[in-house]
């Protein structure tokens, strides 16, 4: 054996992974050549704490932990030798992703405004469906309406897909540029009329989309559109009474969206994508309803009104002290033992929130009052071992009393949704509608 | 290779080691008392495989106790090598704070490994010796298995600053 492959023999001798004759062989080069005399002087450190079992248990198990995925970006090095085509292709097709998304994201936004409309997926033979004194027929883009399908009263959150709308808005385009037209000429009525069924739709005949020139604004309804991700625009005054004929209508569609001038939804209304329990989280903030829809005064009235009924929802996340003194959102599963932690909250509506360890026996941890739209972060919580930690959250709109704190299992066990959205690190819980408080269990997981 | 051998080369090794490490007029003393210790404790090793690695590990502790005692009062040079007493090689509890920091270092260090070091010290700390490795990793030939453990090994004395124990 050479110096150069003896010397390769370094790395064993720390572990003790050395055979009896590489072992020789490199002692007694060490023996003869001071410079590997040195390095292997210098590697009795690590040998020494090697020896001790409970060390390398614990090397081991920092091996063993697989390490989150931006981690292991960090770690893929050449030097460990080539990286491995696996890895190659992983980078590639991150590359081609990041690429796409710049390319898309600005033209996303350009194309698609947020939208700033009330909006709810109708049955097409939904009665609450407030009429339209001229309605004006669609002459393009003839839909059929399709079989029925959970109707859905929901608030968007910050991305909606609105394909069709713009597959569908050049021909409307015209017809609601008459309808706006005409409507400037004309007063803004005081009140919407009575709410009139749409005709029925025969599912085996294509209908023809209507658009309703409703409050002689650019607020209309079109019906009758195609079935995938339907929207319907409510104008502005009804917004809440068509909130409600939506959400009573359940197990029904109907294909109806509107579009102002511009091609894009009216300002006076809320688009309202279906979703589940972060769509309803945002369906239920009336402070979100009513930033949405500043300039119609009557509409804000008609969503504080709803916002009262509406489901109390509650968004959290875990925030972790990083380095530097600063608290980070992180994953449930990437905490580790002796972290110290903080938990941020953030209510669709404004209501008291207390927050209790240990979920069976209810100890209390801190109490405060949300603002709706608002985050309240709680105080950091005392470090823990490794393992789980249940925490049970409880959020009641007319305050936290001894009556709801008994009725905390019943409000488990209710009909709430949740859902968590990873790229926020948020999770989203809401309550049924009708339903003054909403409790859940936090549990972390202590690596 | 005779015992008196070996030790006449490791005397020579362990002065140019501790001369270039800082202890300089000191180094012929500590080679001494290294030797001394071979001899008084340790006669029935006749191995070069067994002396060495003791050796080091006496050099070790030695020079630790040396440089603390000159960082605390500076008056080792004070001190007759005769009147030093013949250290304990138990650890001590500032031995086991450094010991304690350095695992900790070496932790954080190998968590940041690569996936084949990862591999390869996982293996290693199970006992595993190179053949073993090489069977397990799939690797065409033990040198080969010598070569990514060398790199490894680089990579690791990278991530913990360049030496295993933190400088002072």
């Amino acid at each position: 054996m050479s110096r150069e492959d003896i010397a390769r023999l370094l790395g064993g001798y720390a572990t003790g992974t050395l055979t009896p004759e590489e072992q020789q062989a490199l002692f007694a080069a060490a023996l003869e050549d001071q410079e590997l005399f040195d390095e292997l002087a210098r590697e009795q450190a690590l040998r020494d704490v090697l020896r001790e079992p409970a060390a390398r248990a614990q090397l081991l198990a920092a091996l063993e932990d697989r390490l989150p995925w931006y981690r292991r970006f960090g770690s893929w090095r050449v030097s460990d030798g080539m990286p491995s085509p696996a890895t190659l292709a992983a980078l590639a097709a991150c590359l081609l992703v990041v690429g796409a998304l710049a390319i898309w994201r600005p033209w996303h936004q350009n194309e698609l405004p947020q939208p700033s409309a009330v909006a709810t997926e109708l049955p097409a033979e939904a009665p609450a469906t407030p009429a339209a004194p001229a309605a004006v027929e669609q002459k393009g883009a003839a839909i059929p309406s399709t079989t029925p399908a959970k109707a859905r009263t929901l608030l968007p959150p910050p991305l909606l897909p609105r394909a069709i709308e713009l597959q569908a808005a050049p021909p409307m385009k015209k017809e609601l540029l008459a309808a706006d037209a005409a409507s400037s000429a004309e007063p803004r009525q005081a009140d919407l009329p009575a709410a009139a069924a749409p005709p029925p739709v025969n599912p085996a005949t294509p209908q023809k989309p209507q658009i309703a020139n409703q409050t002689a604004a650019a607020d209309t309804i079109l019906a009758g559109r195609d079935s995938g991700e339907r929207m319907k625009i409510v104008p502005g005054p009804g917004a809440a009474g068509a909130l409600q004929s939506a959400g009573a209508a359940a197990g029904t569609t109907a294909a109806i969206s509107a579009f102002s001038t511009n091609g894009t939804q009216p300002s006076g209304a809320i688009a309202i994508p279906p979703g589940g329990a972060r769509q309803l989280f945002y369906a239920g903030s009336a402070v979100a309803a009513q930033k949405e829809a500043t300039e119609s005064k009557r509409f804000n009235a008609a969503v504080r009104a709803l916002g009262s009924q509406a489901a109390l929802g509650i968004k959290w996340s875990i925030l972790r002290l990083v380095p530097g003194g600063e608290y980070a959102i992180v994953n449930a599963e990437d905490l580790r033992a002796g972290d110290t932690v903080k938990l941020r909250f953030a209510s669709n509506q404004s209501c008291d929130l207390s927050v209790f360890d240990n979920a069976s026996a209810l100890v209390p941890l801190f109490t405060g009052h949300v603002q709706a739209g608002e985050s309240l972060d709680s105080p950091p919580l005392s470090p823990w071992r490794k393992g789980l930690r249940q925490l049970a959250v409880l959020l009641a709109r007319g305050g936290v009393t001894a009556g709801t704190l008994t009725r905390m299992p019943q409000a488990q066990s209710q009909a709430q949704q949740s859902e968590t959205d990873r790229g926020e690190q948020a999770t989203y819980t809401v309550g049924p509608a009708d339903t003054p408080q909403v409790s859940l269990l936090i549990t972390l997981n202590y690596q | 290779m005779q015992r008196d051998e070996v030790l006449a080369k490791l005397r020579e090794r362990i002065v140019r080691f501790a001369a270039s490490h800082g202890s300089g007029d000191a180094a012929e003393d500590l080679a001494q008392e290294v030797l001394l210790l071979l001899h008084e404790k340790y006669a029935h090793l006749e191995r070069v495989e067994d002396l060495l690695p003791l050796s080091f590990e006496i050099v070790r502790f030695k020079m630790m106790s040396w440089r603390r005692k000159s960082a605390r009062r500076g008056e080792y040079t004070q001190v007759s090598v005769t009147d030093i007493p013949l250290p304990d090689l138990e650890p001590n509890p500032a031995d086991q704070l450094e010991r304690r920091e350095m695992l900790e270092r070496l932790t954080r260090a190998v968590a940041q490994l690569g996936d084949r070091c990862r591999q390869l010290m996982r293996l290693k700390l199970q006992g595993k010796s190179f053949a073993e490795i090489q069977q397990a990793m799939g690797a065409g030939s033990l040198n080969t298995v010598y070569t990514w453990d060398f790199r490894c090994r680089k990579n690791l004395l990278e991530l913990m600053g360049g030496d295993w124990e933190a400088k002072p």
